[in-house]
């Protein structure tokens, strides 16, 4: 089985059969993944910081790099394979708060409100999230059939999607 | 197969939220509003309702006052009624759960919550809540 | 139960930031700013009879009222009126002091009033809570003290 790893600050879409898309060392960035059950397409992004749509005029401006600026091209992406809005379900990990142990920046908070406030306008409902805490994630999405898995800390889950 | 949902609470603001929500469903509703359990009550005696969300403070007439009168109409008695308010204190959450309301939902809440409540509530009162409408719309970012 | 003052002052604190990253997607920066522009004001008030009255106040930058509006109503700026933008605020209100007193009064000794907008009468403050959302002021203030 083939995998596609999006590092911090990429995003990876695909519907190849017998292939998955991972994400490794999620801290405080959030990982939004996205699966089309009917067409069997799976989308993954991986972003470092809540906001950049005031930086968008900077020479090395990567939309990646942000939640709101990041969201809405995963959507349009998948839109290319004939997904709709109402056809994706929305998963949210990472978010956490490491490494700035007095969370004075409060960046996974940041990351995690950025992304609700551009599902919400956008009329999309979360429908699981794996966010906030203090461990450090990797994300796993399967393409045949949409199982998410989700190693935290020690612990590892199993998430059905669709 | 489409429902008529009656919202009740005295802000207009909260009302377009959950409005908000139940179209973002993608099932086929038709919302009717309410600014106190009195203008409710009006409604009710005039429209087929399949469930109400209601608030508790509100001006005029409460809604644990609304809920005590659904329940006392012989033809309304057993209306999925759901709470979806600020108030969580023990007493109020006996007094509601006493009147055998569906759900009870606190205020401030993630719109998932809600939907999944409302979903839960509609299922259990052996709805086919299949979303008939795409609800793909034009506005936002994507 | 007895909650001082300070415990008293952590949980307006908690309940204003729970509603405002919850249903506002905002989260307050560290620093404080003074109110600029135009005010809006609000009180609810909070009764246990047969004497005690409490009320609670609101003042916010008509400007952060306007971005809470928007991100309440998932619209853009330009399709907010001022009665929405109004109405969002008092909702604001209504779910501070409603999580407040989730917390503080689990009995339900306090019975909560509806809010309306403009300048309550004055009274001892018990409580001044103060935060800086995306550079605008907001301020809460507690009248009169919890028994």
């Amino acid at each position: 089985m083939s995998k596609i790893v999006v590092r911090i600050s990429d995003m990876a879409v695909s519907n190849t059969i017998g292939s998955s898309i991972v994400t490794y060392a999620l801290g405080s960035c959030l990982c939004l993944v996205l699966y089309d059950k009917k067409l069997k397409l799976a989308a993954m992004l991986h972003s470092l910081l809540p906001e950049g749509k005031d930086k968008t005029s900077l020479p090395d401006f990567n939309p990646f790099k942000y939640v709101d600026t990041a969201v809405p091209l995963l959507f349009k992406e998948c839109y290319k394979f004939g997904a709709t809005k109402h056809s994706l379900k929305a998963y949210a990990f990472g978010c956490a708060t490491i490494r700035d142990a007095a969370n004075v920046m409060n960046i996974g908070d940041r990351n995690y409100t950025a992304l609700q406030k551009i599902l919400w306008k956008n009329n999309v409902f979360l429908e699981q999230e794996f966010v906030g805490g203090t461990t450090s994630r990797t994300v796993e999405i399967q393409i045949d059939d949409g199982l998410i898995l989700l190693k935290q800390g020690n612990s590892a889950i199993t998430i059905q999607t669709g | 197969m489409a429902y008529n949902i009656l919202i009740v609470d005295d802000s207009e603001a909260m009302r377009v939220v959950i409005k908000k929500i139940l179209r973002m469903t993608g099932l086929e509703i038709l919302v009717l509003e309410a600014g106190s359990g009195s203008e409710a009550l009006c409604l009710l005696d005039e429209q087929w309702v399949d469930m109400v969300l209601t608030d508790i403070h509100m001006p005029n007439m409460s809604g644990v006052e609304l809920i005590e009168k659904i329940r006392n109409n012989q033809e309304l008695q057993k209306l999925p009624v759901m709470v979806v308010s600020t108030e969580g204190r023990e007493d109020f959450l006996a007094k509601t759960q006493k009147l055998g309301v569906a759900g009870y939902l606190k205020k401030p809440f993630q719109p998932t919550e809600l939907r999944n409540a409302i979903l839960a509530i509609l299922e259990e009162n052996n709805a086919d809540i299949q979303p008939t409408t795409a609800n793909d719309d034009e506005d936002g970012d994507f | 139960m007895q909650i001082s003052n300070p415990q008293q002052q952590m949980m307006m604190r908690m309940a204003i930031s729970e509603v405002f990253q919850k249903m506002f997607f905002m989260i307050p920066l560290a620093d404080l700013v003074v109110a600029k522009g135009k005010q809006f004001q609000c009180f609810v008030p909070i009764a246990c009879p047969p004497d005690e009255e409490l009320t609670l106040c609101l003042k916010i930058d008509q400007e952060l009222a306007l971005s809470l509006t928007e991100n309440f109503l998932g619209l853009s700026g330009d399709d907010i009126s001022e009665a929405q933008s109004n109405s969002t605020v008092l909702e604001i209100l209504n779910m501070v002091a409603g999580n407040f007193l989730n917390q503080i009064d689990p009995l339900g000794r306090y019975q909560l009033g509806i809010p309306v907008a403009g300048i309550p009468k004055e009274g001892t403050i018990s409580i001044c809570e103060e935060f800086n959302f995306e550079s605008h002021s907001l301020v809460v203030l507690l009248r009169g003290s919890i028994s």
